[in-house]
């Protein structure tokens, strides 16, 4: 349970917190009794002093900070009236006429400690320090432009790219995936907490217009506004008009911010943002009342951790979300932290950066574990008849987590590769990036279920490796090649081919050349579209080298070879021009690991016995996963899960054969040890009998 | 992976250890006494060979059955137990195969043979199997349905994962005195003479 930690007002003797004001005159009166200026008070004053260097000295730092954060220590709610200070650590006057933004760091870090909490897990990404885990979900760089779909993570986790390797800004990563960061995205001199270590990536030459649009700070409200008061919608308006500064004021709703930073003439020139308060709720004293709570509420989670699955047997309202929710509990309750903010992600083996044993908040340590386990009471599952070798080879999402598999991986959307959360009328089935899930896959001998996405991208290769280049660097070069209008991918505008009259001809003869397209037989339809996507391939291979040639300006001269990586191939022009495809590291699939929604253990997989895996076909081992191409391609490679997973088809084909003759097995079984058991019974009578000479005598 | 205490999974790990060492013990102990026992025997005077009965065709091939069983059971599961593995892949699916066999022998190995271990004195000219044999067949039905019983009942929807551990770690010490019964059973039978 985390306390919350307010400021006090700096005594200069340390005192208890439970003291009355008449307790404290009390010891205030005492210390007069020795009268001023006596010589015993100055003996006394000097020895303090000497005596506070020497704690001081012993406690190092950490008495520093304890002097200037101090805990309520109570379980209950702390009430927030507090004044509102701007980034310059002014107080702000609300009705003043151009008040300024208020600054989270500046006001909630009064009494809490901003610096402690921007090294959190949610806020640390940057911080090559730190210890960042079993890989997650990546920021993807989507555009649709040039079938762009970038697998980004400032964490290191193999599959993805470095940010600042590829150029890419903390600002142009702040503006393109804001909408779904809880703040922390800060120039690298105000994020001293996020100093880079020796060795990481430099940040980018072009900082980004950071003086203009302000520090994207914390956002403490985001997660810890009460109710449901806190705008996203506002907090990504304001960042997509690079009004960063001003979002925590808008996505709270305290204020509102009229003109954007974006709108400014390139020498500032313009109407800014300005923020016109609201009538707050205040005190007597002028203090702004802050709903807070302090954890979490699942909805707060809810907007960047949402996904669904399209194409499932069930509709979205149909479906039962985790059933830790639907028991009651929060999503806080596991993912819970201190004020260092480390969240629990909850995985096996993972070590807490506050060196705090979280094992009882993973799926085994809670559920299995023997001595700690329960926690909240949680049930401790039976697993009858599940040989234990199960829980060696599976983990425990393998069965219980995630959209129960099928004959194929499903389409799948998040909140922050998709943006869900934010209203559109785009959320359609074929809005890129193409994510699938369930992918089962094995992290050393046991098998995990994943998400999985193909990067694709435009890039150089140089000898073994093929590094991305900027996304925007791409569009502005290869824009007049492809020509992608708004709103539009590339992909459909390469399928946008008109047929002429001599093609109809030829696709549906002479006759149905005429009819109107709504006329069509599906028959004739299907043709028509094989016709149109094999079209399109020619008109992109066409352009290819075209684009080729546009590329080679981003990524330079040398040895670097301009490549497009799609599809789980590599697209490049060999030594005479030609378009040719390969297979590389760079173009695999990137997955992670899934761990909600948690189904019900009569929804896991394992509930309708041994057949639900060990059968011929069986979905978590023989369910396809197509490699989606975001540009028209020769074909979709289809890959069984159990060679994405690294199995032995045959040892598996092999295994689910014997489960063929398990039933009968069994009574086999239970019969021989009847006749045994006879025999042995026979025995041990004739013996008895033997040994009482009651044989002897009946012969 | 950060270690749960006291779980299961701890348990699975500080039977499996022990397990290893004490198959080590046993085994090496039982094939030293069949050594010690048979320098022991050469060194004595030779007795006059008892007559017995030859063995049938069938008895062999159910002997045969069992022994062959018992191997392929033992080499699949010692196999991995002595490299510190859960038995998993191609050498569990032998050990299935195994154990397939294991089931249709032992019971005939019962019925062929428990007639002639229970009336051994009674037989003209004298018992077929020693002392030994004898005890160590009736032993072999035992730990064999011992065996059976624990792997079976595994195999139906009743016991809980801690329980399934215990009752695995229970079919390792039955198999374990089945495969050293067996040895000795088999020294007895082929060496087997009275003096």
């Amino acid at each position: 349970m985390a306390f919350s930690i307010v400021s006090v007002a700096t005594p200069t003797f340390r005192q208890h917190p439970a003291q009355s004001r008449r307790e404290r005159k009390a010891v205030d009166g005492d210390k007069g009794e020795l009268g001023p200026g006596s010589g015993d008070l100055i003996m006394r004053f000097s020895t303090l002093i000497v005596f506070t260097s020497l704690l001081l000295a012993a406690n190092g730092s950490s008495a520093a900070e304890r002097s200037r954060f101090a805990e309520t220590g109570s379980r209950s709610q702390y009430v927030h009236w507090i004044e509102l200070y701007d980034a310059n650590f002014n107080e702000i006057d609300p009705a003043a006429e151009h008040p300024a933004p208020y600054s989270p760091r500046k006001t909630c870090g009064r009494c809490h400690d901003y610096d402690t909490i921007a090294c959190g897990y949610h806020f640390n990404a940057r911080a090559d320090d730190a210890a960042h885990g079993r890989p997650g979900e990546p920021w993807i760089w989507n555009d649709p432009r040039t079938a762009t779909q970038l697998p980004l993570s400032y964490r290191g986790w193999a599959g993805t790219y470095d940010p600042r390797r590829l150029d890419i800004s903390a600002w142009d990563f702040a503006l393109k995936f804001g909408r779904h960061l809880p703040g922390g995205v800060e120039p690298a001199a105000s994020s001293a907490p996020l100093a880079a270590a020796e060795g990481a990536p430099p940040e980018p030459a072009t900082p980004g217009n950071w003086t203009r649009s302000g520090a994207l700070e914390i956002d403490c409200m985001i997660c810890h506004a009460a109710e449901s008061g806190y705008s996203m919608e506002a907090w990504a308006h304001q960042i997509d008009e690079e009004n960063f500064a001003w979002a925590p004021t808008a996505g709270l709703g305290i204020g509102s911010v009229t003109g954007a930073v974006a709108d400014l003439d390139d020498d500032g020139a313009g109407e800014g943002p300005q923020v016109t308060y609201h009538d707050l709720k205040r005190n007597g004293e002028g203090k702004v009342f802050f709903n807070v709570v302090r954890q979490p509420r699942n909805d707060t989670c809810y907007y960047c951790h949402s996904n669904r699955t399209l194409g499932g047997p069930q509709a979205a309202w149909n479906h039962d979300e985790d059933i830790h929710l639907r028991a009651g509990m929060q999503c806080a309750d596991c993912h819970r932290n201190g004020i260092g903010h480390h969240t629990v992600r909850g995985f096996a083996g993972e070590q807490h950066a506050s060196g705090e044993a979280v094992v009882t908040l993973s799926c085994r340590g809670c559920h299995l574990g023997e001595e700690q386990g329960g926690r909240l009471g949680a049930p401790q599952p039976l697993h009858a008849g599940l040989p234990p070798l199960h829980l060696e080879k599976l983990s425990c999402t393998a069965c219980h987590s995630g959209p129960l598999p099928g004959d194929q991986a499903l389409p799948l959307q998040t909140a922050l590769a998709h943006g869900l959360g934010l209203p559109s009328h785009d959320y359609t089935a074929e809005l890129p990036p193409e994510l699938v899930a369930p992918v089962f896959l094995r992290d050393g001998e046991t098998l995990f279920p994943h998400r999985m996405m193909w990067p694709s991208f435009w890039g150089a290769q140089r000898g073994e490796t093929i590094v991305p280049a900027h996304p925007e660097a791409v569009y502005d070069a290869l824009r007049r090649t492809f020509r992608v209008r708004r709103g539009k991918t590339l992909k459909e505008t390469l399928l946008e081919i008109r047929l002429g009259r001599d093609d109809k001809t030829e696709l549906l003869g002479e006759e149905r050349a005429g009819a109107d397209e709504d006329e069509w037989t599906e028959e004739e339809q299907a043709r028509v579209a094989a016709w149109v996507e094999k079209k399109a391939l020619a008109d992109f291979q066409e352009k290819l080298p075209e684009a080729f040639e546009a590329l080679a300006e981003v990524v330079g001269p040398g040895e670097a070879k301009p490549v497009f990586v799609a599809g789980g191939k590599v697209y490049r022009l060999d030594s005479e021009g030609h378009v040719e495809t390969f297979a590389h590291a760079a173009a695999e699939p990137y997955a992670w690991k899934l761990a909600h929604d948690v189904r019900p253990a009569r929804a896991s997989l394992g509930a309708g016995g041994c057949f639900d895996c060990h059968a011929e076909g069986a979905p978590i081992f023989a369910g396809k996963v197509a490699t989606p191409s975001p540009v028209p391609s020769e074909e979709s490679a289809v890959v069984a899960m159990q060679e994405l997973a690294g199995y032995d088809k045959t040892k598996l084909d092999a295994w689910n054969q014997s489960f063929q003759g398990r039933a009968a097995f069994k009574w086999l079984g239970f019969a021989s040890m009847g006749v045994v058991g006879f025999v042995l019974l026979s025995g041990a009578v004739w013996g008895f009998l033997t040994v009482t000479g009651v044989a002897r005598r009946k012969d | 992976m950060a270690a749960l205490p006291a779980s299961q999974f701890a348990l699975v790990a500080t039977v499996g250890t022990s397990f290893r060492s004490i198959l080590i013990y046993a085994l090496s102990a039982t094939v030293a006494l069949i050594v010690v026992h048979w320098l022991a025997r050469a060194a004595a005077p030779r007795a006059q060979r008892a007559d017995r009965q030859p063995w049938t065709a069938w008895e062999r091939l159910v002997y045969a059955g069992v022994l062959s069983a018992v191997g392929v059971l033992a080499a699949s599961a010692f196999g991995a137990i002595g490299k510190g593995e859960t038995m998993s892949g191609w050498p569990l699916m032998l050990h299935m195969v195994g154990a397939g066999v294991f089931t249709v022998a032992l019971p005939a190995l019962a019925v062929t043979w428990s007639a002639v271990h229970l009336r051994a004195n009674r037989v003209a000219n004298g018992a077929r199997f020693s002392l030994l044999a004898r005890a160590m067949f009736w032993a072999l039905l035992l730990s064999g349905l011992a065996v059976m019983g624990t792997m079976l009942v595994s195999m139906l929807p009743w016991l809980g994962t801690h329980e399934l551990e215990e009752m695995l770690d229970a079919h390792r010490f039955a198999g374990l005195a089945v495969v050293i019964v067996l040895l000795l059973h088999a020294y007895a039978v082929l060496t087997g003479r009275r003096r």
